[in-house]
């Protein structure tokens, strides 16, 4: 766990020390914040009704962490500092782990400013009287579901970056399986029920209507956590520091 | 502890066009500043990688501070520090956090981690700008910095690949004396990988030399000079007629002789006593000032090597 954690501090510590510094950093965080507080706030009452919020707090870490997955192996690999990494005790296993975890924290905790500063977005421009606060359910989904997917990404991501040989190859890969992921949930799942015929369309609909909206969720986050773990296995032994070395 | 520090048996690498290290045998005492001599992509870089467990070789072993290079590697890793080709810095990292860094990779206690960066930072005349990112640094501090780093946990085993490399003729002298003070400060075994012979004659108490993967010659800087070089007369003075030229050139201990402004250069097939060529001249009417026997470089002795491989 240390060593995990050595690797990821100093991950998290140059992340906060590029492009100009700490306060470069925080500049960064409060912008991109506030672009995604913006939805709630153009759409006030609206945006408390659903599992929309959820939803929404979940997917942040996709783009929040790409970048920074992107560079972790590929970045290290361009600024010539991989094989220097490579050639101290640290054991394999921390050194891939404590990059995915230097991801996840900073996509998570990206997730949590967003989620805050949504809120109070939303307390700000609401009609109704009192204090708004997130149902707990949306609160604990957006927070689970922000780490499994932040997991997700960094996992697919570090996968990624440890083939590439430039942050912009890794970037350019990346990018793929995310389109895949969208491309199969905007297009190819209604092109599906489309394909089906009337009577078995109907029967889906009618069982999808009859799910419990929690259950439906908590099944989500286990499948979640079964691709993770599967992605973090499959990762942990495909590093291997005797085949990092690309040229 | 073993009085072998690197032991290798037919240490072979291949890659998918080139055999990069090729049946590499050799044996390097503890407590030395090995020089392991090459021309560019003769293996010195694979051959420091397949040490440190960063490669596995195709055949043959090895064995670093009696740990095998491929079952035993983190173990090697432990104890050896690294300059490899790159400094490997983090150039958005200050001075201090780099060494901060590998100090907390190797489990140094707080204090001492914080005791040991300051009094190689002192050393290395880095201290003051210690705050500053490291991208920052000129090219001869950025390697002086990853030497630091290189020695921060006092490993017993030092790599160091081409450590002066792009420096300026100043910067990499005071690296050189930074280095050897350090060295022989902390007792450190060095394998040092270079190409400036200049450089290896004055640091490397061993070298050894490598050619498309093979080891060539492996011996004391003087006794690799002596293998490879051919010795040279130089003859000041003054009446070298053709004639004395032509009979000189035909003595069997001579391979060519060169006329200069001063005199002459005589190149011999090995060395020997020069008495008789001496008198040879004065009996023929030259008139002889002084003679001088000149040793050839390693750097000589190296180009001739080359020489002799590529034929």
């Amino acid at each position: 766990m240390r060593d995990i954690w050595i690797v990821c501090k100093k991950g998290l510590k140059e992340l906060i020390g590029a492009r100009g510094g700490r306060r470069g950093f925080l500049i960064q965080i409060a912008i991109l914040a506030g672009v995604f507080g913006f939805f709630p706030l153009s759409q006030k009452e609206v945006w408390m009704e659903g599992t929309m919020p959820a939803v929404f707090f979940s997917m942040i870490p996709l783009f929040s962490a790409s970048g920074v997955v992107a560079d972790s192996f590929a970045g290290e690999r361009e600024r010539k500092t991989l094989e220097t990494l490579l050639a101290t005790r640290l054991p394999d296993r921390s050194i891939f782990l404590g990059k995915v975890i230097s991801a996840l924290i900073y996509a998570w905790a990206f997730t949590i400013l967003s989620m805050i500063t949504s809120l109070i977005g939303i307390n700000l421009v609401k009609d109704s009287p009192g204090i708004y606060l997130y149902p707990s359910s949306v609160f604990l989904f957006g927070l689970v579901g922000s780490i499994l997917t932040g997991l997700l990404i960094a996992g697919v991501g570090v996968f990624i970056s440890l083939r590439a040989s430039s942050v912009r190859e890794a970037q350019q890969m990346l990018v793929v399986p995310m389109w895949v992921l969208f491309m199969a949930i905007g297009f190819g799942l209604p092109a599906l029920a489309n394909a089906l015929p009337e009577s078995t369309r109907q029967q889906l609909l009618r069982w999808l209507a009859g799910i419990n909206p929690t259950h439906f969720a908590i099944g989500l986050l286990i499948a979640l956590a079964i691709v993770d773990i599967v992605l973090l296995i499959l990762g942990i032994r495909r590093f291997q520091r005797t085949r990092l070395i690309l040229d | 502890m073993s009085s072998i520090a690197i032991r290798t048996e037919d240490l072979t690498r291949d890659f998918p066009t080139v055999r990069a290290v090729d049946s590499l045998s050799l044996e390097i005492p503890t407590g030395i500043i090995f020089g392991f001599l090459g021309p560019n992509g003769a293996g010195k870089t694979t051959t420091i990688r397949l040490l440190l467990g960063l490669l596995e070789p195709d055949n043959g072993r090895g064995e670093v501070l009696g740990f095998d290079v491929q079952t035993e590697a983190d173990r090697i890793r432990e104890r050896v520090g690294a300059l490899l080709e790159n400094d490997g810095l983090y150039e958005r990292l200050t001075a201090y956090d780099n060494l901060d860094f590998f100090g907390e990779i190797n489990h140094l206690p707080t204090p001492d981690r914080r005791d040991r960066i300051r009094h190689l930072m002192e050393h290395l005349d880095l201290w003051d700008r210690r705050s500053e990112q490291a991208g920052k640094f000129s090219r001869g501090m950025k390697k002086k910095l990853a030497l630091a780093r290189a020695l921060l946990h006092q490993p017993t085993l030092l790599f160091l690949d081409e450590p002066t490399t792009g420096l300026d003729a100043l910067s990499a002298v005071a690296l050189r004396d930074d280095l050897t003070s350090l060295v022989h400060q902390e007792g450190v075994t060095v394998f040092l990988t270079t190409h400036n012979m200049a450089e290896a004659e004055k640091i490397c108490d061993r070298v050894g030399v490598i050619h498309k993967g093979q080891l060539v010659v492996e011996g004391r800087p003087d006794e690799i000079g002596a293998q490879a070089r051919q010795p040279i007369v130089k003859v000041i003075g003054s009446g070298f007629t053709p004639e004395i030229l032509a009979e000189v050139g035909e003595v069997p201990q001579v391979v060519e002789v060169i006329r200069s402004e001063d005199g002459l250069t005589i190149r011999l097939k090995e060395q020997g006593e020069t008495a008789e060529l001496v008198h040879l001249l004065v009996s023929r009417g030259a008139q002889v000032e002084e003679v001088h026997k000149v040793g050839a470089s390693l750097e000589e002795a190296f180009i001739t090597l080359m020489g002799e491989q590529s034929e």
